[in-house]
C-alpha cells in the first residue's frame, strides 16, 4: 500500500494535520494505536464520559477558523472558567476574567495582594501580547518592545515559584498559580504561565473553556470531518517501525507486518518515542540520542473522572469553575521529589471541575461526573502503576471529602487515565518552551515530522503543531523527489 | 574632605575595591565594622596556641589579572596549590567558563554608561547566556566524569557548606560560584586580607577600623556620602557597599526612603544559608591525608530536603580538612588543628532557633560521626569550638549566615543577580554601587565583585555621572 502521508495517533494534533493534509489534496491514511479516536480529549464510550482533559485553554483559533468548526458543531458551553481556591478557613476564593474583581476577592483575605494581583495580571498578559508571535506563528519575529525583552530575560531563567514569591504574600494563592506552571520550581517555569497567559479560546486571552459535550465534541467533530474529508482511518492499529533508506523516509511497518509506503510521516508520539522507539537505532544521530535517553520526564499528571448518582449538597467547589486544591507552595517541592524517587506524593495538588452545565442531559439522568486533573505523580512508581491506581484513588477521593462530605457515598464509576510518558518529551524545558516551531516539528530524519502536543511549547491540547507540521510535510511532499 | 569613593567593609571584595581605586589615584576610604580587616578571612586562637579561620579554609580563587594588577604576591599574599578534586576535564570547563564570565564583567564595568533619554542605560552588551543556568549539577557531573566515585567527590566539593537540590535544573550553577579552590595560603588567610591592605594603604587608601556605617546619606535619589555610628559623617562622590543586598537596602537606609522596585527586590532576593564550622583542637596530628576528607553522608537530595524543613540531615553532610598539616604554624608543635566544614545546617530548626542545648546535640552528634569515620580522634580533642549560621551573621554581617551572599540560582545569577537592568554592581540609586557576593560578579570569584565595582565607579567619575 503507498500513501502520501502516515499520521501516527489520533489525537487532536494529529486529526488536524491529517485534516489539513486532505485538504490540500494528499492521500493520508491515519494510524491509532487505541480504540478511540481523540487522544487526551477521547471518550470512553462505555461510560459515556470524556476521560482525558476536562478543559481547553490552548486550542488554535485559527485551527477553528479554518477548518469552520464552529459552523460544524462545536460550541462552548463555558468560555471562561474562574479559578476557585479553597482557602483554609474553609471559604473559597474565586478569582475571574475581571482583575478588579478578583483583586476586590482577594482584598478579604490580603490587601497587599489584592494589590500586587492586578498588576501581576497586567504584567504577566502584556509580556504574553508581546510573545504571542513567538508561541503562535511558524517562523515569528523578534520581540519588539524592549521592556519586554528585560522582562522575558529575567523570567527565562526565574522559577514560577520565585515569580510568585516575588508578588504575592499568602501561600494559598500562590501555590494555586503555580498549579498552571506545570513544575513551578524548575529554573524558566515562570516563563509557562506567559504561555498560557498568551493562549486565547473563545476570543478571550488565557481563558479555558469546554465545548459543549466537553472536549471530546471537539475530537468528534474533528473525526467526522476526517471521515467525510477522505482520510483513512484505523483504529487499534499502531506502528512498530519506521523503514528508512539512509536518512530518507521509506514508510512505517504496522503491527501486523504489514508495510505501507510514504515519503512523509507525522508522529504525535514525543520526540523521544519517535525517534528512539520507532525510528531504526542511530537514525537521530549520536549527540540527539543521548539527550533524548538522560532527558526522559520523571513525573507526569493523571486525570481521574468519577461517576456520582448525584452531587452531594455542601459541596465545597463550586461548579462551573476550576478548583485548585494545593495548600502550600513549598508542597510543590516535596512532590517533585517524591515523583523523583518514583513514589505517591503526600500531598497531591489536583484541578478539581464540575462541569454541571455542559451536560444537563446526563445530569438529568441522574449522573454527575467530577474530573480531577493531579500533577507531580512519578511517571514510573515502584510498584506499576496497576497496583498504584487504586491508593491514588483512595487518596484523590479522601482528599475531596475534606471539602464534600459524603461523597464516598454517591460514587459509581472511577476511571483512570494514566500518564502517558510516549507523548512527553520532558517535564518542563526551557529550550522546548523558548523555540519556535519549526525545531520542534521537523527531525533528523527527512519527512518526518511531529504534530502531537510534545511538538508545542508546552504539554497542550492545541493543534498548532498539527497544523504547522501539515504545512511543513506539504512542502516537503511538493519537492521534486530525485531520481 | 570629601573622597572619592566611600567603601563599606573591608573582606576582600573591599579592600580590592579600595585598592584599585587608590592605585587609579583616587582618594579613598574604608570602613570596616570590626577592629581588623579581612572579613570571612579573619582569623582567631580558638584555644590557646591554636589558630584557625573560623569561616573557611580558603577562597575563591582570585582571577590573575587582579592578583597581578594590585600586586599582590609583593605584599605576602602566597598561595598554596588547591587540592584538586574534580577531574581536569571538569576543573578545566569550569575555569574557562568562570574566566569568560570574569573578563565579561570587568570589560563590561570599562565600557562607559550611556543612557537613552528616558535615563535607562543603552549600548551595554548583554551577558552571555550561560548552557549551565539550566542544568542540573548531576547532570553536567554525569556528563563530565564517568565513575561514580569521583562524581560523588566533585557533588560534595562542590556543596561544601551549602546545600541544593542536585537534580534541579540550574544547580549546576553551583559549579561556577566556587567557594574554596583558591588553595590554602602560608601563614592563615589573613595574610591575603593583609596583602590586599597593604596594596591598598601605599596607595594611599584610608582606613577607619571599628566604625560601623549606619546610613548612607541621600540627596535628590543619589547617595552622598555615609554616616557612622559614632556619628561622624563623610562626604563621597560613590559609595561601594560590599555588604549583601538586604543588609545594604535594609541596614543602611530608611525602607521608605527606597524606590519601590528596590525594595521589591530586596524583600524577594533569597538566602541560603547552610554552613557551619567546627574546629577542632588535637594533642596529636590525626591519622588521616592533608586534603579534605569527606565523611560518609546522606545524598545531597536527602540534605536539601531535610535543609530546607528546618531540620539536621542525618548523617550530617560535612568535610574534615587538617589544616595544621599544610600551615604548621596554626598549631603548637607536635599538635593539630583540624576544620570541619558542615554543610545543610538550616538557619533555623523548624522549632526555634539554634538554642545551647540543641548546638551541645549537634556537636556531639558531628563528633560522633567523625569517630566512626577516623576512630580514636575524639580522645585528642583538647577543644571544639562550633560556628553555626547565626554566629557567621554576627561575626561577618551577612544575611542569615549566608556566605554565597545570596543563593545560587538561575534567577539570582549574572546579570540577574540583584538588579536585572543595572550591570557592574550599580543600583538603581545613583552613586551607590553594590561591590560584595551579592553582586552580579560576587559569586565567580573573590575580589572580582570589588574590582569590577571599582572599575564602574571610575568610568562614572571619568564619564561625570557622579560630579
Amino acid at each position: 500500500m503507498r500513501v502520501d502521508a502516515i499520521v501516527i495517533g489520533g489525537g487532536i494534533g494529529g486529526l488536524v494535520a491529517s485534516l489539513y493534509l486532505r485538504r490540500a489534496g494528499r492521500s493520508v491514511l491515519l494510524l491509532e494505536a487505541q480504540d478511540t479516536l481523540g487522544g487526551a480529549c477521547r471518550a470512553n464510550p462505555s461510560l459515556n464520559i470524556a476521560v482525558g482533559a476536562a478543559t481547553l485553554l490552548a486550542v488554535d483559533p485559527r485551527v477553528i477558523d479554518e477548518l469552520d468548526l464552529l459552523n460544524k458543531g462545536l460550541t462552548f458551553a463555558i468560555r471562561d472558567m474562574p479559578l476557585a481556591i479553597p482557602w483554609p478557613s474553609g471559604k473559597t476564593l474565586l478569582l475571574g476574567r475581571d482583575p478588579h474583581q478578583a483583586a476586590q476577592a482577594i482584598a478579604a483575605y490580603s490587601a497587599a495582594d489584592a494589590q500586587s494581583y492586578k498588576r501581576y495580571r497586567r504584567e504577566l498578559f502584556g509580556l504574553a501580547r508581546a510573545l504571542r508571535p513567538w508561541w503562535w506563528e511558524d517562523a515569528p519575529g523578534p520581540i519588539a518592545p524592549r521592556n519586554s525583552r528585560a522582562l522575558l530575560e529575567r523570567l527565562e531563567a526565574t522559577s514560577a515559584a520565585a515569580y510568585l514569591n516575588g508578588w504575592f504574600e499568602t501561600d494559598a494563592l500562590k501555590a494555586a498559580l503555580a498549579f498552571d506552571a506545570m513544575a513551578p520550581f524548575e529554573p524558566g517555569s515562570a516563563l509557562a504561565l506567559v504561555w498560557r497567559a498568551a493562549q486565547e479560546m473563545c476570543g478571550l486571552q488565557g481563558a479555558v473553556a469546554i465545548p459543549k459535550g466537553g472536549p471530546a465534541a471537539l475530537a468528534n467533530i474533528l473525526v467526522a470531518l476526517a471521515k467525510a474529508a477522505g482520510v483513512e482511518i484505523r483504529t487499534g492499529t499502531s506502528a512498530v517501525r519506521l523503514m528508512l533508506d539512509g536518512d530518507t523516509l521509506q514508510g512505517v511497518e504496522l503491527e501486523s507486518g504489514e508495510k505501507v509506503f510514504s515519503r512523509c510521516v507525522l508522529s504525535s508520539l514525543s520526540r523521544r518515542a519517535t525517534l528512539l522507539d520507532l525510528a531504526p537505532t542511530a537514525s537521530a544521530g549520536f549527540a540527539e540520542t543521548q539527550r533524548l535517553t538522560r532527558s526522559a520526564p520523571h513525573s507526569g499528571e493523571a486525570h481521574i473522572t468519577l461517576l456520582l448518582d448525584a452531587v452531594p449538597d455542601s459541596c465545597g467547589m463550586p461548579p462551573n469553575a476550576r478548583t485548585v486544591i494545593a495548600e502550600r507552595l513549598d508542597s510543590w517541592l516535596d512532590t517533585d521529589s517524591s515523583a523523583r524517587r518514583a513514589q505517591l506524593p503526600d500531598e497531591l495538588m489536583m484541578e478539581v471541575v464540575i462541569p454541571a452545565a455542559i451536560e444537563p442531559e446526563r445530569a438529568a439522568s441522574g449522573q454527575h461526573a467530577i474530573s480531577v486533573t493531579v500533577r507531580g505523580l512519578p511517571a514510573f512508581p515502584e510498584e506499576g502503576w496497576a497496583a498504584l491506581s487504586a491508593r491514588l484513588a483512595e487518596r484523590v477521593v479522601t482528599t475531596l471529602e475534606h471539602r464534600t462530605r459524603n461523597l464516598r457515598a454517591h460514587i459509581t464509576v472511577i476511571h483512570f487515565d494514566l500518564p502517558n510518558q510516549n507523548m512527553r518529551d520532558a517535564d518542563f524545558s526551557m529550550s522546548r518552551i523558548l523555540s519556535t516551531y519549526h525545531p520542534r516539528i521537523a527531525t533528523p530524519v527527512n519527512g518526518l515530522f511531529l504534530c502531537g502536543s510534545a511538538a508545542e511549547p508546552m504539554d497542550a491540547v492545541s493543534g498548532r503543531a498539527g497544523r504547522l507540521a501539515a504545512g511543513m510535510a506539504q512542502r516537503w511532499l511538493s519537492t521534486e523527489v530525485a531520481p | 574632605m570629601r573622597y572619592d569613593a566611600a567603601i563599606i567593609g573591608a573582606g576582600t571584595n573591599g579592600l580590592a575595591a579600595a585598592a584599585t581605586l587608590a592605585r587609579a589615584g583616587l582618594s579613598v576610604a574604608v570602613f570596616e565594622r570590626a577592629e581588623r580587616v579581612g572579613g570571612r578571612c579573619a582569623m582567631r586562637e580558638f584555644h590557646p596556641g591554636f589558630r584557625a579561620s573560623p569561616f573557611c579554609d580558603e577562597i575563591a580563587p582570585i582571577p590573575a589579572a587582579i592578583f597581578r594588577a594590585l600586586d599582590l604576591a609583593r605584599h605576602g599574599a602566597i598561595f598554596m596549590p588547591p587540592a584538586d578534586l574534580a577531574g581536569d576535564r571538569l576543573r578545566a570547563a569550569i575555569q574557562k567558563r568562570i574566566a569568560a564570565h570574569c573578563a565579561y564583567a570587568l570589560e563590561n564595568a570599562k565600557q562607559p554608561q550611556k543612557h537613552d533619554w528616558l535615563g535607562r542605560s543603552v549600548g551595554l552588551t548583554p551577558w552571555h547566556r550561560d548552557s549551565w543556568s539550566a542544568r542540573s549539577l548531576s547532570d553536567v557531573l554525569e556528563e563530565a566524569l564517568p565513575d561514580e566515585k569521583s562524581r560523588a567527590c566533585a557533588l560534595a566539593a562542590t556543596l561544601d557548606g551549602r546545600t541544593a537540590d542536585p537534580d534541579r535544573g540550574g544547580s549546576a550553577l553551583h559549579l561556577l560560584a566556587p567557594r574554596t579552590g583558591s588553595g590554602m595560603t602560608m601563614g592563615g588567610l589573613e595574610t591575603v586580607a593583609n596583602a590586599l591592605q597593604a596594596s591598598a594603604q601605599v596607595a594611599g587608601a584610608t582606613f577607619s577600623l571599628g566604625l560601623e556605617v549606619t546610613d548612607v546619606r541621600l540627596a535628590k535619589h543619589r547617595a552622598t556620602g555615609i554616616r557612622g555610628a559614632d556619628g561622624t559623617e563623610v562626604e563621597a562622590r560613590a559609595v561601594i557597599s560590599t555588604l549583601d543586598l538586604k543588609r545594604t537596602f535594609l541596614a543602611l537606609f530608611a525602607w521608605k526612603e527606597l524606590p519601590e522596585a528596590v525594595a521589591r527586590r530586596t524583600s524577594a532576593f533569597r538566602h541560603a544559608p547552610a554552613s557551619a564550622r567546627l574546629l577542632l583542637a588535637l594533642d596529636a596530628p590525626p591519622d588521616m591525608p592533608e586534603g579534605p576528607v569527606s565523611v560518609p553522608s546522606c545524598s545531597a537530595a536527602q540534605a536539601y530536603a531535610a535543609w530546607r524543613t528546618g531540620t539536621m540531615p542525618d548523617p550530617l553532610p560535612m568535610a574534615l580538612r587538617w589544616v595544621s598539616a599544610t600551615d604548621p604554624r596554626l598549631a603548637p608543635s607536635g599538635k593539630a588543628v583540624l576544620t570541619v566544614t558542615l554543610g545543610a545546617v538550616p538557619y533555623q530548626l523548624f522549632d526555634g532557633a539554634w538554642a545551647n542545648e540543641k548546638r551541645m546535640a549537634l556537636r556531639e552528634r558531628a563528633l560522633a560521626q567523625i569517630e566512626a569515620a577516623l576512630p580514636g580522634l575524639s580522645k585528642r580533642v583538647l577543644a571544639a569550638e562550633l560556628i553555626m549560621p547565626p554566629d557567621i551573621e554576627d561575626a561577618l554581617g551577612v544575611t542569615q549566615g549566608d556566605l554565597d551572599g545570596g543563593e545560587i540560582a538561575p534567577d539570582q545569577m549574572f546579570a540577574q543577580r540583584s538588579f536585572a537592568q543595572c550591570d557592574a554592581g550599580r543600583t538603581p540609586i545613583n552613586g551607590l554601587y553594590l561591590g560584595g557576593r551579592s553582586a552580579p560578579a560576587g559569586p565567580l570569584g573573590s575580589c572580582v565583585a570589588g574590582v569590577v565595582a571599582a572599575h564602574a565607579v571610575m568610568s562614572d567619575l571619568a564619564g561625570g555621572r557622579l560630579r
